[in-house]
């Protein structure tokens, strides 16, 4: 436990960039919303109505651009280590590369759920604040698309891994997680709702997306933590 | 001409009795057609340091890093600490200190950081012995990594590779590009921290005449092949360079472990890896060989003569 924290904390120390970027990204929808909204509100409106609207909105904005994150965190985990040499230094360290594996996941475990967290509780702060339906925002938070939002992030951040896991650049790791997320979408919207769901619409919400979504996530970081596991080079 | 071979190396390795800290047989690293290191096999004995001296290329690195489990191998097998490389787990790794030539600590590590990340990572720890090396090596623990010197930066590799007592310590061209002082003050703090424990160290360098001052054995490499495998005072003491001048018609008389045989018009140079008196008697009564005589040889000359005699 004393290794998988020292080693999580180093992860913390070596991302700090990645997480001031992830602050920036979370932050600034929420401040574009509140600004708009409160620049053009309806003059009946109250100001705790303007702001529970940017919060709202904003927060549907800062999820999705977290996404991103999650695909560069994946990608920089292990191929950032790699490229920048510092796995040398690692590896000499007498821990298994399971507990440093695992220390990595544990890491981006807490950032995601953190992320997650806090967008929610933005947006829920924001609905607590009128209490009262202010459209798509409003959906958005009372929906399952909100999952379903963090698993597509899930399925980014277990692509890019396992990308990472194999090659030595972060950036061509993000990228090769992106094509296959993407096409993983693809199959989605293509080949599922076609042979499972005839009716089923993208702009709905829907449980299935996740049902599928999930067990790639799960299967490409596990594919990633074996991987990274057995090569042997540093 | 003829070379060291591996059989012979094996039969100069300690004896049996002395127990064996690092022990390679036939270990072999290839990427593609390209072979690296070529059917290495050597034995080193616990307490004992080794130099191994070879150009950019030889395998040296290659082989260390095999040594320490970062780097599979192709064939051939080898046991350090009495653990088969493949096995080799974090409790292993606890007995073994690895200064790499290039040091990858973590650029936003300040010394204390990097030391206390380290020290909770290894659970034999010596907090005396690092704040003894840190500041031997005057080394400020609230500088940043990033704002250390090359030497610098490779004697704090060396505090942490120290401060867990290994057992068996690879030091992987620790002072390339350092200056003469800081590679001083380097081998220095190898010297008091290895003098003090039974430690068993695998120096890799390009400055001979480091090796030469610190090794026990010395193993000299070539493109992967390992030419010789010998303690350092045989090396120097074996092996001759004999001077002679030839008037005769026919190919002059060979001699028996030669290394490198080559000639100046009449005069010829061999260098013989074994050297012994009768040599000189047997060539001096060779017709057509005249004003014999024998020379001392440098470790580097040795090393060049290796070398250039296997081309």
């Amino acid at each position: 436990m004393n290794e998988i924290l020292t080693l999580t904390w180093k992860e913390y120390r070596n991302n700090i960039h990645l997480l001031v970027f992830a602050i920036s990204v979370l932050a600034l929808p929420i401040i574009w919303a509140t600004s708009i909204t409160l620049l053009n509100a309806r003059p009946e409106a109250t100001y705790a109505d303007m702001l529970a609207a940017g919060m709202m909105f904003g927060s549907v904005g800062s999820i999705i651009f977290s996404q991103f994150v999650m695909l560069c965190l994946g990608g920089h985990l292990i191929a950032g280590e790699r490229g920048g040499r510092t796995f040398e230094f690692l590896f000499l360290q007498p821990v298994s590369r399971r507990t440093i594996a695992l220390s990595k996941l544990l890491f981006a475990f807490v950032w995601s759920v953190a992320t997650w967290l806090l967008v929610g509780f933005i947006a829920f702060c924001g609905y607590m604040l009128t209490n009262q339906d202010n459209g798509p925002a409003f959906d958005f938070v009372n929906s399952s698309f909100f999952v379903e939002v963090a698993v597509v992030g899930l399925l980014l951040f277990a692509t890019s891994w396992f990308a990472s896991s194999m090659l030595n650049n972060s950036v061509v790791s993000m990228c090769a997680g992106a094509f296959a997320s993407t096409c993983v979408f693809i199959f989605l919207l293509l080949v599922v709702r076609d042979r499972f769901e005839p009716t089923f619409s993208f702009y709905e919400y829907d449980w299935t997306r996740i049902l599928i979504m999930f067990p790639i996530s799960v299967t490409a970081i596990v594919a990633g933590l074996v991987r990274f596991i057995k090569r042997k080079s540093p | 001409m003829s070379t060291v071979t591996q059989t012979e190396t094996i039969a100069m390795s300690p004896k049996p009795m002395v127990p064996i800290d690092v022990e390679i047989n036939g270990l072999t690293k290839a990427y593609g057609d390209t072979i690296v290191v070529d059917n290495l096999s050597l034995s080193i004995a616990k307490g004992s340091f080794l130099g191994l001296i070879g150009a950019n290329g030889a395998g040296k690195s290659t082989t260390l890093k095999m040594l320490a489990g970062m780097l599979e191998t192709t064939r051939g097998s080898a046991s350090v600490l009495g653990t088969p490389i493949e096995q080799l787990g974090p409790k292993e790794l606890a007995r073994i200190g690895y200064v790499p030539d290039s040091h990858q600590i973590y650029r936003w590590m300040t010394i204390h950081e990097a030391v206390w990340f380290c020290r909770r990572l290894n659970p034999n720890w010596n907090d005396n012995q690092c704040a003894e090396l840190l500041k031997l090596f005057r080394l400020d623990e609230k500088k940043k990594v990033k704002s250390l010197s090359k030497g610098m930066l490779a004697k704090l590799g060396l505090a942490l590779a120290l401060s867990h007592e290994p057992d068996l310590l690879f030091l992987d061209e620790p002072m390339s590009g350092l200056d003469p002082i800081a590679s001083e003050e380097f081998l220095d703090g190898v010297l008091k921290t290895v003098s003090q424990r039974d430690c068993t160290v695998i120096l890799s360098s390009h400055s001979i005449d480091d090796v030469q001052r610190m090794s026990d054995s010395i193993c000299l490499l070539h493109e992967g092949k390992m030419l010789a495998h010998r303690q350092t005072e045989n090396i120097l003491h074996d092996t001759k360079c004999i001077r002679f001048v030839y008037d005769g018609n026919a190919e002059p008389p060979t001699l028996p472990s030669t290394i490198r045989s080559r000639n100046d018009e009449r005069e010829w140079l061999i260098t013989v890896e074994k050297f012994s008196p009768l040599m000189l008697e047997k060539l001096a009564s060779s017709p057509g060989v005249s004003c014999v005589s024998v020379e001392d040889m440098t470790l580097e000359e040795v090393y060049k003569d290796y070398v250039r005699g296997q081309s």
